[in-house]
């Protein structure tokens, strides 16, 4: 009998469990989750952002207009 | 600086650094790899999402990492993330990561060796979990299988995390 229930491997999870093998379970066996912090939402953003810019060649107000939404949406 | 003008800042040099690459618009982002994990030995699937694909001229995937301070060398549990989707991929792409803060950026490509080294760790991270799994009865006997968990560590900032941590642990001292 497994635990471990709809489990899928990540390199989020493999990481996990090796610097942090509470945090691991608290997630995947008792389901509570690490809210999403600063730094992954910076990340996000900043990612999403870069992928507009190459994509669209904007203009320098496009690129806040549109940086200013994402913030928002994501955060 | 807020939060925001970093991620905007940091984004500018990652586009900046890709297109003096003369990498412009990705072919795909966010491409998802999905593997049944038998293939390695494992009983649960493999998933992952791979930032920047770029297929035509370069064959390779770049993951972006905004940091506050951007690494001179990778860092190991980047180069074991990056393994796992070389190996999803099937070892045909290249792989890079670039850091990028609001100041500098520093694009480093991963060798093959160093990509095949951290896949073996990684799978054996993987075949830990599993092993685990098939010795672990119930819920409690997972938790019983570590420590009491650091609760300054910075895993566990958040108050409201800390705070259901601590009691998941206190019913169980």
């Amino acid at each position: 009998m497994s635990v471990l229930k709809k489990f899928r491997h990540s390199a989020s999870s493999a990481s996990k469990i090796k610097n942090a093998p509470q945090v691991f379970i608290a997630d995947k066996i008792f389901g509570i989750k690490q809210p999403y912090g600063e730094a992954a939402l910076r990340g996000n953003v900043a990612e999403a952002i870069a992928r507009y810019i190459l994509a669209k060649d904007p203009t320098e107000d496009q690129i806040q207009a549109y940086a200013k939404k994402k913030w928002e949406k994501l955060k | 600086m807020s939060e925001f003008e970093f991620a905007l800042n940091s984004a500018k040099l990652i586009a900046k650094e890709l297109q003096e690459r003369q990498m412009n618009r990705p072919d795909q982002y966010q491409e998802r790899v999905y593997c049944d994990g038998s293939k390695f030995g494992l009983k649960y699937p493999i998933v992952g999402f791979l930032d920047f694909s770029y297929h035509k001229n370069y064959n390779m995937v770049v993951d972006i990492k905004t940091t506050k301070r951007v690494p001179s060398v990778p860092n190991a549990d980047h180069i074991l993330q990056q393994s796992l989707y070389w190996k999803l991929t099937g070892e045909k792409r290249r792989f890079a990561l670039l850091y990028a803060s609001d100041k500098r950026v520093n694009f480093i490509e991963i060798s093959k060796q160093d990509l095949e080294r951290a896949w073996a760790t990684i799978l054996f991270n993987m075949k830990f979990i599993e092993r685990l799994d098939e010795r672990c009865k119930s819920k409690k006997d997972w938790a019983l299988s570590f420590p009491y968990p650091d609760l300054n560590s910075f895993y566990y900032s958040d108050k409201s995390f800390k705070q259901k941590i601590t009691e998941l642990y206190e019913e169980l001292i």
